[in-house]
């Protein structure tokens, strides 16, 4: 559906995009993850159109982005960092621009923009001016108008910015609706919102990809990565009444290679084996420290992610 | 519906239903009206007068009400084309319109044509004063449709060259401000005050001066040459626009 090949982006003497490849496959949901100027909207703006590459080729349903530049942009939804909307104008005479812009035909139009002022809930404010509009209807309206042509492949740049947390909810429903009968890549640094979209993640730091996999095969080479040979775990112990003595007595444990205290929890690094895990327990009692909390600690996405980004250069995958 | 279509109807409309552009237009609309009735007042002051022949009323008094609309384009055709482009830039709007299924010239094209239209409402409304009169004077209308069919390419040119200038920056006020210092140097540029001591090279300067067409025009003279200069000028001012449109997308 989408391959980019070779791809790089200069802007004067800087290398924004270096050599990037990847592929997306029909019906994906791929998040694009990176730290601020890792080169996420340059690649958004490529893939869009927006932008020609310095080099490479960006080939999007078979046909090249810099051949037939029209015919790609007919299958493409973008919604840009900032919603690209008209202040001047009604939501609903902008939605009846932009489908105009896309070449959507009329009856289509018609019910494309009711389907998405219903979905988005935009009902209520289509025919106030987008000025008075605050942001996260704002930033509705601008999901809107990727929506509105009814795209095969949807580029979304940070689309929940200046949402609220119900609202946030509401678009990942909407985005479960259009998994599978849309291609959807969704750029953002929220990583919760990758976690509960995206099948798949690219991340990219410094114009490089440094990672590309589904979410559970990254977040499990990393926690092996970090447990080491020997395959340790990581505990958090939260106790009401921590002491020196406490600790000291879990040091003198054979399975616990080490024990630290944080501000909140102590740090428990042990051997991976089930019944260490009901010792430490059993420990935590007869010491009568108030246990308030004892969890094994799982590796999430953020910790791939500040991994990856952090050690510039290494390469999982 | 073609791109340049869907373009030019937004952009008239927001011309429209902007309270500003409503308000400078009834401005002018009443600027128009104040200034050809002392016009006319002058025009019937000198025409009492015994002694000399009768002014003519074209020269006297139709002339008079145009230059005075050309004057006031100075001010108004960048005002109106000041934010065509470079808003676009500013409020990020630019994105929408460059990853759509459109070119960047039906993008060029439909703001020109949106401006250049509303520049004629305007030269409609001046010609209602001249219509007005018709009903209680009899006067040659060749030399009268002439000076406004010159009045209408004039406009033309002058918006395509401020459109050149928005597009430039993306900065309103800058952008006004250089479309506006564009058609200054365009009037001035040639105009009978330069004399190149070349005959050849000053009768060049002299082509390329507004004024020169602008008089002709006047007269009731619509020559070839000035309507493919003006238009050439048009299409000019266009592909630069465009071309710097489209720097946008390897910046």
């Amino acid at each position: 559906m989408i391959r980019v090949q070779n791809v790089s982006k200069n802007y004067g003497q800087r290398q924004a995009i270096s050599n990037l490849n990847f592929e997306i496959q029909k019906g994906e949901i791929v998040g694009f993850l990176g730290p601020n100027g890792a080169g996420k909207t340059t690649t958004m703006k490529m893939l869009t159109g927006f932008m020609t590459p310095s080099q490479g080729k960006i080939e999007i349903c078979g046909l090249d982005i810099q051949k037939n530049p029209l015919e790609v942009k007919q299958k493409l939804g973008y919604l840009p960092e900032t919603p690209p909307v008209y202040f001047d104008m009604t939501v609903l005479n902008y939605l009846n621009f932009v489908a105009d812009l896309k070449k959507v035909p009329k009856v289509e139009k018609i019910k494309n923009i009711e389907s998405v002022l219903e979905s988005l809930k935009l009902a209520e404010v289509k025919n106030r001016l987008i000025q008075n509009l605050s942001k996260g209807f704002r930033q509705r309206v601008g999901i809107a108008q990727a929506l509105v042509s009814n795209p095969e492949i949807l580029i979304l740049d940070e689309p929940t910015v200046g949402l609220d947390p119900s609202q946030v909810a509401e678009f990942r429903e909407i985005l479960k609706k259009l998994k599978g009968s849309h291609t959807i890549i969704l750029s953002t640094h929220i990583l919760q919102e990758v976690q509960a979209s995206c099948e798949r993640v690219i991340i990219i730091n410094q114009g490089q990809i440094v990672a590309e996999n589904t979410i559970e095969a990254l977040t499990t080479m990393t926690s092996q990565a970090n447990a080491n040979k020997e395959s340790l775990i990581r505990i958090l112990l939260k106790v009401s009444r921590p002491s020196e003595a406490f600790k000291n007595a879990l040091n003198q444990e054979s399975y616990i290679r080490s024990v630290s205290l944080n501000s909140k929890f102590y740090e428990i690094m042990c051997e991976n084996k089930e019944e260490h895990f009901e010792s430490i327990v059993r420990k935590v009692l007869e010491q009568k420290v108030g246990l308030q909390e004892l969890k094994k600690d799982s590796f999430l996405l953020e910790d791939v992610f500040v991994k990856l980004t952090q050690n510039k250069m290494e390469t999982l995958n | 519906m073609s791109a340049i279509t869907v373009i030019f109807k937004k952009e008239v409309r927001g011309f429209f239903t902007s309270p500003w552009f409503l308000f400078i237009y009834s401005i002018f609309s009443l600027l128009l009206g104040v200034r050809f009735l002392i016009a006319l007042d002058q025009f019937i002051q000198t025409s009492m007068m015994p002694k000399g022949k009768p002014p003519n009323i074209h020269d006297a008094l139709f002339i008079q009400h145009l230059n005075w609309v050309y004057m006031m384009f100075l001010i108004l055709i960048p005002l109106m084309a000041m934010r065509l482009i470079s808003e676009e830039k500013k409020e990020r709007t630019m994105d929408l319109l460059l990853t759509s299924p459109i070119t960047t010239l039906e993008i060029v094209l439909g703001k020109f044509f949106s401006a250049w239209f509303v520049a004629t409402t305007m030269l409609v409304l001046a010609f209602l004063f001249p219509l007005a009169t018709s009903l209680v004077s009899d006067f040659d209308w060749g030399p009268l449709l002439g000076s406004y069919i010159g009045m209408i390419f004039l406009a033309g040119f002058n918006v395509a060259l401020c459109l050149m200038a928005s597009s430039i920056t993306s900065s309103t006020v800058m952008s006004g401000f250089l479309g506006f210092l564009f058609i200054l140097v365009a009037m001035i540029f040639g105009s009978s005050g330069i004399q190149a001591e070349n005959p050849m090279l000053s009768s060049m300067l002299e082509q390329l001066s507004l004024g020169i067409h602008l008089h002709d025009f006047f007269q009731g003279i619509v020559n070839l040459k000035s309507v493919v200069f003006l238009v050439s000028g048009i299409g000019f001012f266009c592909f630069v626009a465009h071309k710097l449109i489209e720097s946008l997308r390897f910046k």
